[in-house]
């Protein structure tokens, strides 16, 4: 399932996933499909994602959560994935089950046995992503992170690091965290000049089509524990932070 | 996210409290697609208390990849249907209800339905749909929420009637592009003319002939460019005739080489005899069947191979050889003839039509816009498109992905719990209390700093929008529109019933057609013809204006305007009848009109009816009247009653 040394979608997945590969496009798309993840506890956020994972069509989703699903899970009943049948069952099983009826395609692996303590960098080196949601142990957070910072091995991919992504919601507040390593180059495509319509008489005029310039840009991330340590004075005009700048401080009393 | 507490819970509760729980609200949601999966997997595991959902489609393997209440299994089911039972697969104790039909045209939609939720929530993907259903929730007074998508951006915009801007105070961009007719039949000069020109053909070759809307495909003669153009009077009898007729006479002896050589060398050449379209443009070249087999090569254009970066990651993203359109043409006309024939015999026996109407997800459909695209783009210079990029533009497909969708549906939600909280508790009034501190909420990834969530303050209504700025209630008349007359809506409801002497009748449905005017001697043949002659649909409303002497001064003249909603039912079977649904709104737009006027005898000239003033029209009041009534529903004789206990009048 990993070496996806193919460079082409099949028609099948061209039809399946058509409309999203009109908007991100078939590169995109393939690279979806060798992405492989690891998803830490299972919740109605992490689900949520699940969902939107596997139906974007990557390589596989690692569900690692080894706690049994209880009648007051099933009342609350606040994730898609857990009835009254299933209870007593592991979490990790009733939901890969339910979600792989999404996308066939994509590879769910239920992880009930292990506990997060018991992962370390041998662990991750099989993953392109490590996600984590409403976990709210920071230190844990923390530690998770720094092992994927610690990966530097080449693997097959060609890839050097494994992506941290955490999240978490409490109340009508929450946050969302990635780390994709010091030094992170990417592409991004931006439009310029405006497109004009015919409608002229006689025709023959040449519109202007906007033109897409894709540059090359780089990022440099950094780790959970240092993004907590810094001091944050929004600036007086930056008024759309003002309430993320809350949630910052509500996270740093923790 | 939001924890459920259940109304027991909850003791201070008074029943004059400001505020409804999910679990007390019923909602409507109009789309079950892409938003309208996500919308209702957040509104059922919000607990709401009762949803509706209405969808006119069926299942689509392109759905799947977002919509996510679907499987493979369900493709070709009504959307409505499955994702009802997906959600309650979810939420076994959920009470959610679907309605496979269209919300424009099915009468089961009118008024009365509105009524029974508290929140109406729009989840379409088209103009006119949004449309109607912001007229039936500014008629009904009920609040809505818009919801759309494209690509990576979305919107939760709010609709309360009176307080905010409705979906027409603002005049959308028109959906369509629209080009030059000599653009698309002589000049084209990009990929998009060439796929329209295909298009059109297609409809010439196989769609309906009597559509007037057909455009013709052949060099246009009357191309002002074309003007004093010497070569005129030696023109090629064949080409006086129209693309229609010469294609009758064609299909009687069908020959694709012969449609090929017609369209791609005859035609071109008539048009390289128009000089003066070419003083400063390339000249078109011709392509003749035999020779255009043997052009292995894309184009002249330099479209060569792709090297192994930008190889195409999918088959349809090719672009292929001259000579594999020519066969592209002739295998997908082939194939379409054949269909086309086919269809024509089940049309003698069923009620489908007689003719093909062109689908993107038809790969014949689609290889023939493709092939015809391409060989006429090769004629003129224009690039090749590719089989992919042909789909999107003659099909005109938006990108969608599910965590748009998701998202936008998150925020809708959240909006929907605001707007419950400013509703009264237990009463069916629908008026706000408060909106100040709601906003309408954009999401955007095309802006270059900032979040890509923003809040922007309502706006107040576009004090000249036609939709929402003549408020008053429409009188509603149910008949069945495939037996009432124009006469008898004429004399019978118009003059008879609602007391007007000589109305002009505007349909209001945006055409302005004037369906009866006072001032003409209306033609008895007109007169005659029954309603759904007219294009007049369940819900469309009729403007009856007309000026009258003052009471009081016979040098003043009052103007008065009457809305009559029409609403359709099969169940009525005599010509003549007719039913007026809340009939108390009669008095009250006559006694609204005649407050207007200063110093007026209040002596009622309404001597046929029993209508008691109302200050409050909200109420659901209905009084009995002297005209002979035909009950569909029972709860439709009550007699004066204050009933205000809160039930829903369900009027099924």
């Amino acid at each position: 399932m990993n070496s996806n040394q193919t460079s082409m979608l099949s028609d099948e997945e061209a039809t399946l996933y058509d409309r999203q590969i009109r908007l991100w496009g078939a590169d995109a798309q393939l690279k979806l499909r060798q992405t492989r993840l690891l998803l830490i506890n299972v919740n109605s956020l992490s689900i949520e994602v699940c969902k939107n994972l596997c139906l974007a069509g990557v390589a596989s989703i690692t569900i690692f959560d080894n706690t049994r699903v209880t009648s007051n899970d099933v009342e609350e009943n606040l994730t898609l994935t857990m009835s009254s049948t299933e209870i007593d069952e592991f979490k990790s099983v009733c939901t890969c089950r339910a979600l792989q009826l999404l996308n066939p395609r994509v590879h769910l692996v239920a992880e009930s046995t292990m506990t997060i303590d018991q992962i370390d960098e041998k662990y991750i080196e099989q993953f392109d992503y490590v996600c984590l949601f409403n976990y709210y142990n920071f230190q844990t957070i923390v530690k998770l992170n720094n092992l994927c910072r610690e990966r530097e091995q080449v693997d097959e991919n060609g890839k050097k690091q494994t992506y941290f992504f955490c999240a978490a919601t409490f109340g009508s507040y929450g946050f969302a965290f990635k780390d994709l390593g010091d030094k992170y180059d990417y592409l991004s495509e931006n439009s310029f000049g405006s497109e004009s319509l015919i409608r002229g008489e006689g025709g023959g005029n040449e519109s202007k089509k906007s033109e897409k310039v894709t540059t090359k840009s780089v990022r440099n991330y950094a780790t959970f524990e240092k993004a907590l340590t810094l001091d944050w004075k929004p600036n007086r005009r930056q008024a759309t932070i003002r309430s993320a700048v809350t949630t910052y401080n509500l996270l740093r009393g923790n | 996210m939001f924890a459920s507490s259940s109304t027991s819970e909850n003791s201070n509760l008074s029943i004059n409290s400001i505020g409804k729980l999910p679990e007390e609200s019923s909602v409507l949601v109009v789309g079950a697609g892409g938003i309208g999966c996500e919308l209702l997997k957040s509104l059922a595991l919000c607990r709401f208390g009762s949803i509706g959902v209405i969808d006119l489609d069926t299942i689509e393997v392109s759905n799947l990849n977002r919509q996510f209440l679907f499987r493979r299994e369900h493709v070709g089911q009504p959307k409505a249907s499955v994702a009802c039972d997906s959600i309650r697969r979810i939420c076994p104790s959920i009470h959610i209800e679907p309605f496979h039909g269209d919300v424009l045209t099915d009468p089961r939609f009118d008024m009365s339905f509105y009524k029974q939720y508290d929140l109406v929530i729009n989840a379409l993907d088209n103009v006119q749909a949004r449309q109607h259903v912001n007229r039936m929730c500014l008629l009904c007074s009920k609040p809505l929420i818009d919801s759309g998508s494209t690509g990576y951006n979305g919107q939760a915009t709010l609709i309360f009637k009176g307080r905010t801007q409705c979906y027409d105070c603002i005049e959308k961009p028109k959906q369509q592009r629209t080009y030059a007719v000599c653009t698309i039949r002589n000049t084209p000069s990009q990929p998009i003319h060439c796929i329209v020109w295909a298009k059109f053909l297609y409809n010439q070759l196989f769609g309906d002939n009597e559509d007037p809307n057909n455009e013709d495909v052949t060099p246009d003669s009357d191309d002002p460019e074309n003007a004093n153009n010497e070569l005129e009077n030696k023109t090629n009898g064949h080409h006086r005739v129209s693309t229609r007729d010469w294609i009758h006479k064609e299909m009687e002896e069908f020959d694709p080489k012969r449609i090929f050589n017609k369209l791609f060398f005859d035609d071109i050449i008539y048009l390289t005899s128009m000089k003066n379209l070419w003083e400063k443009r390339r000249q078109p070249i011709p392509i003749e069947y035999g020779k255009a087999c043997l052009v292995k090569e894309k184009n002249q254009n330099g479209q060569g191979d792709h090297d192994e970066s930008t190889m195409p990651k999918i088959t349809d993203q090719r672009i292929q050889s001259i000579s594999d359109y020519v066969q592209m043409f002739i295998d997908s006309v082939n194939d379409l003839k054949q269909r086309s024939d086919k269809q024509r015999e089940i049309a003698l026996t069923t009620k489908e039509p007689t003719f093909l109407v062109w689908d993107k997800n038809d790969d014949a459909d689609l290889r023939f816009v493709t092939a015809s695209a391409n060989l006429r783009a090769h004629i003129f210079g224009i690039n090749l498109t590719s089989k992919f990029d042909v789909k999107s533009m003659a099909g005109n497909i938006i990108p969608a992905v599910a965590t748009t969708n998701a998202i936008v549906a998150g925020i809708t939600v959240l909006q929907a719990r605001k707007i419950l909280a400013t509703l009264p508790r237990l009463s069916h009034d629908h008026t706000l209390t408060s909106i100040n501190h709601l906003t309408n909420v954009f999401i955007s990834t095309d802006r270059k700093t900032g979040g890509i969530i923003q809040s922007i303050p309502l706006e107040e209504p576009n004090q000249s929008c036609i939709q929402c700025s003549d408020l008053e209630q429409p009188v509603r008349v149910r008949i069945n529109m495939s037996l009432f007359t124009v006469s008898a809506l004429y004399e019978r409801v118009i003059r008879n019933h609602l007391k007007m002497n000589k109305p002009d009748v505007i349909i209001a449905d945006g055409s302005g057609r004037i369906l009866i005017s006072a001032d003409d001697d209306e033609d008895e043949q007109m007169m005659l013809k029954t309603l759904d002659q007219f294009k007049l649909m369940n819900g469309t409303i009729l403007l009856c204006e007309e000026d009258y002497a003052d009471d009081t001064n016979a040098a003043l003249t009052q103007n008065m305007k009457i809305k009559l909603m029409l609403e359709h039912t099969d169940t009525i079977k005599d010509i003549d009848d007719y039913i007026i649904v809340d009939g108390h709104v009669i008095g009250e737009i006559k006694q609204s009109l005649k407050r207007k006027l200063p110093d007026v005898d209040n002596d009622d000239d309404d001597d046929d009816d029993n209508i008691q003033h109302l200050d409050d029209y909200q109420n659901e009041i209905n009084i009995v009247k002297k005209t002979k009534r035909l009950s569909t529903t029972p709860n439709e004789h009550n007699t004066n009653t204050n009933n205000n206990s809160g039930a829903i009048h369900m009027l099924r």
